[in-house]
């Protein structure tokens, strides 16, 4: 007879998670002959980026994930790093590797300890720290105390690598990571003016799906943007702000 | 390692200034723990990365007058943590089981984390299965929220949306819109859209929210549930005024008196006030600057011997030469973090 069941939520874990089993009888033997496991959170990073400055991605991804926010900043501000052909300073990369290390034993310890250490030994004799099943403990009853007392023990000892942290970075979120300023200004200058280009024309074609699938409202409101956009566009022109005779028809915006 | 609610007194005492607690509130605490009455917490996460978890763990005082008060004290001998997914050892069947046992008994405080996702009816954030049902965030918080005690938003994505949400401002004539593509709903406004008007919402905004803002609200519960004091003070946005009513840009230490130390042109520049980079302290109101983050007895890091009076914060975010990014003000993304 088959069996399907559900172990939803999976705990003591960042996120949400779900694991589908399917248990069936395959050449005579019992056995699990499916497993699924789900995600259950979906937030779109890529998409909450589109459209910010390339700076805001260092502290945006960081709110990826609690347990390991600077893995994520730290990835985004390597990718900055080619994007604008930086070469960081020495004292950059120590810094950075301080921040990194400092939250790498963190996340550790929290991992370790107090998010997968209960499903190897008894934890306090109290709900939410009971489990209701006991399969495959190995641990005798003085080796299971001694990992109870490093459980409590790991609590302060992650929060003190919390204030290495925060001793560098601000607070786990606050993080700063310094930059070249002349590379980087010329570079969003480039984006900056991309940006303006594109609230003038089509970004909010590109950011908010096609014009005709939004509600007509919303669609006369920006057809009248739009307009008043193109006329400002238009007139500068005209009115001579370029008007020494050194624009040719040809370069005039349509 | 279990401690009496006499150490969790003591905890607050050590800890009065912290918690904003005067000598009055100590002995109405006093009365309410000796009473009884360990609410029921059933602690949800949504939309949102469990950093105000994680952030709440650092509720750690090793004070040696008080001995081990760590959060797992404060949780467990005086409120009863039913649900919460991030330290429950219970997995599955069972952790939903106390989950609907807690809402069974009813008088329990819901603790919301997380935004509240509306897209794709709900699914871009499932939390848990009941009897082969998936249930979705949204209908867990109106189920659970609608004969809740009260119901806490901790941290900026369950008070207002936050990071999931992300309102980018456009200009003017321009609609803003949420980037984020999954419907965010603040916790409030998700219990508004569902008809739950009952339970007394507070938020506690912030990214993450201060672990000390989170005990701060919760003694200010178990005084009002035991009879002893009046709901905290909110402000326009449901936030404790004791806790947001300071301007981060008045109080900051770069700003002595309202008058400005030189403005930094450029990071990396010791003392100088941040405004023109982008800082938002003239906008957010929280109290960073008294308070500061990661609390501990730095630089004495293994010196027991330190008063709990002189513990100092190890850092925030302007201290850092860093900016304040508002985290805790309802429009948090906002726009361009840097100027």
């Amino acid at each position: 007879m088959k069996i399907t069941a559900a172990f939803d939520p999976i705990t003591r874990i960042e996120g949400h998670l779900k694991i589908d089993v399917e248990i069936d009888h395959a050449g005579g033997v019992q056995q699990v002959v499916g497993v699924k496991s789900m995600g259950g959170l979906f937030r779109g990073f890529e998409k909450i980026l589109i459209g910010r400055s390339p700076r805001d991605a260092q502290h945006i991804t960081q709110r990826i994930c609690g347990v390991c926010p600077i893995a994520h900043g730290v990835a985004s501000v390597r990718a900055q790093d080619d994007a604008f052909s930086t070469v960081i300073p020495e004292n950059a990369r120590i810094i950075r590797n301080l921040i990194n290390g400092a939250n790498f034993v963190e996340s550790h310890i929290l991992h370790f300890f107090l998010l997968a250490a209960l499903d190897f030994v008894e934890g306090p004799a109290m709900p939410p720290w009971q489990a209701d099943w006991k399969a495959d403990r190995r641990f005798s009853k003085a080796v299971n105390d001694i990992i109870v007392g490093h459980y409590v023990l790991a609590l302060e000892k992650r929060r003190k690598a919390d204030q290495m942290t925060a001793l560098f970075g601000g607070n786990i979120f606050g993080l700063f990571l310094h930059r070249s300023r002349t590379r980087q200004s010329a570079f969003l200058r480039r984006i900056r003016s991309r940006r303006r280009r594109l609230i003038k024309t089509s970004r909010s074609r590109t950011r908010y799906g096609r014009i005709e699938n939004r509600p007509a409202a919303r669609r006369r409101r920006y057809l009248r943007a739009r307009q008043v956009l193109l006329v400002r566009g238009q007139r500068r022109p005209e009115s001579g702000v370029r008007g020494d005779g050194s624009g040719r028809p040809g370069q005039q915006r349509p | 390692m279990r401690i009496t609610r006499r150490s969790f007194l003591k905890y607050c005492t050590a800890s009065a200034a912290a918690l904003g607690l005067n000598p009055v509130m100590l002995q109405q605490l006093e009365a309410a723990l000796a009473s009884d009455g360990a609410p029921t917490v059933i602690w949800l996460h949504g939309s949102g990365c469990q950093g105000d978890s994680v952030s709440f763990l650092n509720l750690f005082l090793d004070a040696p007058a008080v001995g081990h008060v760590d959060t797992k004290d404060v949780l467990l001998n005086n409120i009863n943590l039913a649900y919460h997914t991030v330290v429950m050892a219970s997995a599955g069947d069972t952790a939903v089981t106390m989950a609907l046992q807690g809402k069974r008994k009813g008088g329990y405080v819901l603790v919301c984390e997380g935004g509240v996702a509306t897209a794709f009816g709900g699914k871009a954030c499932r939390v848990m299965t009941i009897g082969g049902v998936e249930k979705t965030y949204q209908e867990m918080v109106l189920e659970l929220g609608a004969n809740a005690l009260a119901v806490l938003s901790v941290g900026a994505c369950a008070s207002f949306g936050g990071i999931p949400r992300s309102i980018y401002p456009l200009p003017p004539l321009l609609p803003s819109e949420p980037s984020g593509p999954t419907g965010i709903l603040s916790v409030e406004e998700a219990l508004a859209a569902g008809g739950v008007t009952g339970p007394v919402i507070i938020n506690i905004p912030g990214c993450p929210a201060h672990p000390d803002w989170v005990a701060w609200v919760v003694v200010q519960l178990i005084l009002v549930l035991a009879g002893q004091a009046t709901l905290p003070e909110l402000d326009a946005y449901k936030r404790p005024t004791a806790l947001y009513g300071g301007n981060v840009h008045e109080n900051c230490p770069r700003n002595p008196n309202y008058h400005p130390t030189v403005k930094a042109t450029t990071f990396g520049e010791d003392g100088k006030c941040l405004e023109d980079l982008g800082c938002r302290g003239p906008g957010a109101y929280a109290d960073c600057p008294f308070r500061g983050w990661n609390k501990g007895p730095i630089p004495q890091l293994e010196d027991l011997s330190v008063d709990p009076a002189n513990y100092t914060r190890a850092n925030w975010c302007v201290d850092s030469n860093g900016l304040c990014f508002g985290c805790v003000e309802h429009d948090f993304p906002g726009g361009d973090f840097y100027a």
